[in-house]
């Protein structure tokens, strides 16, 4: 089994992403669980949500992950409460560059907010990134394909999906190990 | 043709209110069961779905709009959790001393104070002397799957019947579920005939009972609710030849020729499985025994169950303050047995693991634990 | 006069107290509303009234409910009711004033607030007479109760129901009494044809909570009306109509038929007065505009 966590801010579309990626997965032939974590309704404050897979077993685990063998960050602001198991993945939202951190985990680097930009997906206040991100993760997980990918993307985003295909696919290419 | 789609317990249960011609729903928002309200909402406003939809000011008034609607004839749908479910108490009684066949649905969640949104099972076996069916879901198939028995067995016993799942553990989380297209329809437009509000043939329901008529009526009304466990059976036989999936009261799972039987219901057995196949592996022969209805109480397939069995471990999300896990409390006695240690878990949404489970099991066969106990801090 | 109904709807042998008006205004009430109607009947005198397990009196449909759950019950069946497309059955909530004022009003406001198509009649008789006359907010100022006994008596004046249901912007608000019974009549017959949520306030004499004869119950139903103490008026879509201008007859007669009001003084009496005074004040307003 793999845990999956995906962690950034109320309003960056981390439950979508989760389903999203569930969903990714699940026509991989996964068997999968997705598994938001709520607390009241809060615009900005940090939001979680954690996708199992497995290529066999049925899943029946049913409590939040407490560490997750793979991590996407959406928002740096939060990087330092996110915990990712030793010699894990750890995938970074971030423009620049980042120091080494204190972690054996394998660390990439892409810059969603910029892609987004670029093709106009949000506004710089709020850039929407859950693709371009999913499309990095697509990258580095290296267990799906990216046509799955833009399935789901097609289905659960409808009228602007093209675009955020194009945001995943830019993602895909530039995601970069640190 | 069926087919599968990742959707959680309230997006299920809503699907299925979806496929169950239900004529009327009544309903309060409350957290988390709100987003079942707000899919029928948008059911309805596609035109996907052909029902009035009452937006009622409160719990109490949503089961009482709904007693309403199902004493006038139509098939009706709730869904409620917590302090909205305590709210409705009065109701419950009213709507199953009726008899009408109302179909709700509970996300469990704790009890205030202190304020808490998280899972915890109290909230619905504290109703459980109001003559509801009640069914606790594991996992999102099962929301599925049971709304649909629900109703079919509720209609058919003149009992209401409500289908419970964990609060965001199964409400919220999100899993592959296999819905039904057509194939369902014949199974659940099945519409008992009841007795109904008739303005030709004026009765008044309700009515005074002197203590003479009032003890047989109710005698009646529990005696329905108990036949609910064979009926139950029929209809999950005609399910299972439409859906290939198996419901019983209860459910086994692991060694059949175990020692130490784990006692669950909801997300926490769910996670026994897991619990289960560990303590196998160690060479504990273990089994888990699943409760799918507590009401009516499953005395009969429990011992069976539970019959060559040394020791039984219950795990109850639940607390009955004073005295301890309900489950446990209502196994023992019914049952009149004394192998069997109960642990207060999981309260308030405190996560249950496989290795919390495996560890108090052993526990229990050690002889380190020999009374009811709890699950804290294990983590 | 009018032609009246010659249905009776209502059966004889109803278990009211002698001298009761609610049972002669559920009378009235249904031969303006006929057969093809259901009425809701929450905790009130009325679970008496219409009789025990196996009788029903009332002639029609009844469901007994809990105390404060007539809107919503009410609410449930009209939204079967029209699933099923028997648009033509009214629907009638028929509660005291404890189920109404008190305990019922949140579930009044809600089905008001969404204009259900209902009729919720709140027959007042002004305290919880039907277990053991109890003050509620409908008992007027002054009055006796168990739970007012003098010189405890109530020192609130009674809610005003049809101002609380009037600001929920609903199609039909009256209040009638069966000294009146054409007027009675006539607004439930307004009330059927209406669609969305009507609420009739009707006053009702009870003798044993009254203190009162049981043959004066109609004289003082009247002298509710003519000393002021109870308006006859409807409000339809927001317009106030009078429908009864009262000949504001001195207060102390209406007071003196009832037992409740026996311990006032000249000084409460006065009090009385200026309250009906200012009741009308703000009512004359609404009335011109």
């Amino acid at each position: 089994m793999k845990e999956i966590g995906l962690h950034g801010r109320g309003g960056q579309g981390i439950v979508l992403s989760g389903e999203m990626l569930a969903n990714v997965y699940f026509y991989e032939g996964y068997e999968v669980q997705f598994m938001p974590s709520y607390g009241a309704e809060r615009r900005g404050s940090p939001s979680n949500a954690y996708v199992r897979i497995d290529k066999v077993n049925k899943i029946y685990n049913r409590y939040a992950v407490e560490i997750p063998d793979e991590v996407v960050v959406f928002n740096m602001t939060l990087l330092e409460n996110i915990k990712v198991k030793e010699n894990g993945v750890a995938l970074l939202n971030i423009g620049g560059n980042v120091k080494k951190q204190s972690t054996n985990a394998k660390i990439f680097l892409v810059d969603a907010n910029s892609i987004a930009l670029s093709l106009k997906l949000g506004t710089p206040a709020m850039p929407i990134i859950n693709t371009a991100l999913l499309g990095a993760y697509c990258k580095v997980a290296g267990d799906f394909s990216f046509d799955n990918l833009a399935r789901v993307i097609k289905e659960k985003i409808g009228k602007n999906a093209d675009i955020n295909i194009e945001a995943a696919k830019l993602a895909f290419e530039s995601v970069r190990e640190l | 043709m069926s087919k599968k789609i990742i959707m959680g317990g309230n997006d299920a249960i809503a699907y299925a209110v979806r496929q169950s011609y239900v004529d009327v729903v009544s309903a309060y928002p409350i957290t988390p069961q709100t987003s079942i309200i707000e899919k029928i909402a948008d059911f309805i406003s596609k035109g996907e779905m052909n029902a009035r939809f009452i937006k009622v000011e409160s719990e109490h008034s949503a089961m009482a709009a709904a007693i309403g609607a199902s004493i006038a004839g139509s098939r009706v749908f709730t869904a409620t959790s917590s302090q909205g479910l305590l709210l409705m108490h009065e109701v419950l009684h009213w709507a199953s001393g009726a008899r009408l066949p109302i179909v709700m649905a509970n996300a469990n969640r704790a009890v205030a104070p202190p304020w808490s949104i998280w899972a915890e099972q109290t909230d619905s076996l504290s109703q459980r002397d109001t003559g509801w069916i009640q069914f606790y879901a594991s996992n999102a198939q099962e929301t599925y799957d049971l709304l649909f028995l629900s109703f079919r067995l509720a209609e058919r016993v003149k009992v209401p019947a409500m289908v419970c799942m964990d609060g965001f553990l199964v409400t919220h989380t999100k899993e592959p579920v296999e819905v039904f297209d057509n194939e369902i329809s014949e199974f659940i437009s099945i519409k008992e005939k009841r007795e109904i509000l008739d303005i030709d043939n004026p009765k008044a329901y309700g009515a005074l009972a002197f203590p003479k008529d009032y003890m047989p009526i109710k005698l009646e009304q529990n005696d329905a609710i108990l036949s609910a466990s064979n009926v139950f059976n029929d209809i999950a036989k005609e399910f299972e030849l439409i859906s290939k999936r198996h419901y019983a009261a209860t459910e086994v799972y692991g060694d059949s020729k175990a020692d130490v039987a784990i006692i669950a219901t909801g997300s926490i057995a769910e996670v026994a499985h897991i619990a289960v196949d560990n303590l196998n592996k160690d060479s504990i022969k273990a089994k888990l025994v699943k409760i799918n209805m507590f009401r009516p109480f499953p005395k009969k397939e429990l011992q069976e169950a539970l019959k060559d069995v040394e020791k039984i471990v219950v795990f109850d999300r639940n607390i009955s303050l004073g005295k301890g896990g309900i489950i446990k409390d209502e196994v023992a006695g019914s049952l009149g047995i004394n192998n069997i240690i109960g642990f207060v878990a999981g309260l308030g949404g405190y996560d249950v693991t496989e290795q919390d489970m495996e560890k108090a099991t052993k526990d229990v066969l050690s002889g380190k634990v020999k009374e009811d106990s709890y699950l804290w801090g294990e983590k | 006069m009018k032609n009246i109904n010659k249905d009776e709807i209502l059966q004889p042998n109803h278990l009211a107290c002698p001298g009761c008006t609610a049972a002669l205004s559920m009378r009235l009430a249904l031969k303006a509303l006929g057969r093809k109607t259901i009425i809701v009947i929450p905790a009130c005198c009325w679970t008496v009234i219409n009789g025990p397990l196996g009788k029903n009196y009332a002639g029609v449909p009844v469901i007994h409910t809990a105390f404060e759950t007539t809107a919503a019950v009410a609410s449930g069946i009209k939204a079967s009711l029209s699933m099923q497309q028997k648009d033509d059955i009214t629907v009638m909530g028929w509660a005291g004033d404890g189920g109404t004022f008190d305990i019922g009003l949140q579930a009044l406001s809600g089905a008001a607030e969404r204009n259900e198509d209902i009729i919720y009649v709140c027959y007042d008789n002004e305290a919880y007479m039907n277990t053991g006359i109890q003050r509620s907010s409908a008992t007027p100022y002054g009055a006796a109760t168990t739970t007012t006994p003098p010189p405890i008596q109530k020192d609130r004046p009674k809610k005003d129901l049809m101002e609380l249901v009037a600001a929920h912007d609903v199609p039909y608000i009256a209040s009638a009494t069966t000294a009146y019974p054409q007027d009675l009549i006539k607004k439930f017959e307004k009330a059927k044809n209406i669609r969305g949520f009507k609420l009739i306030h009707l006053f009702v004499s009870c003798p044993p909570g009254h203190k009162s004869v049981e043959s004066k119950s109609i004289i003082i139903s009247k002298l509710a009306v003519e000393t002021g103490v109870f308006p006859l008026y409807e409000i339809e879509n927001g317009v106030y109509k009078l429908s009864r201008k009262p000949k504001f007859t001195d207060v102390k007669e209406y007071l003196s038929l009832q037992g409740r009001f026996k311990h006032l003084k000249d000084k409460d009496i006065e009090q009385i007065r200026k309250n009906i005074e200012k009741r009308w004040e703000k009512l004359n307003k609404k009335f011109e505009n």
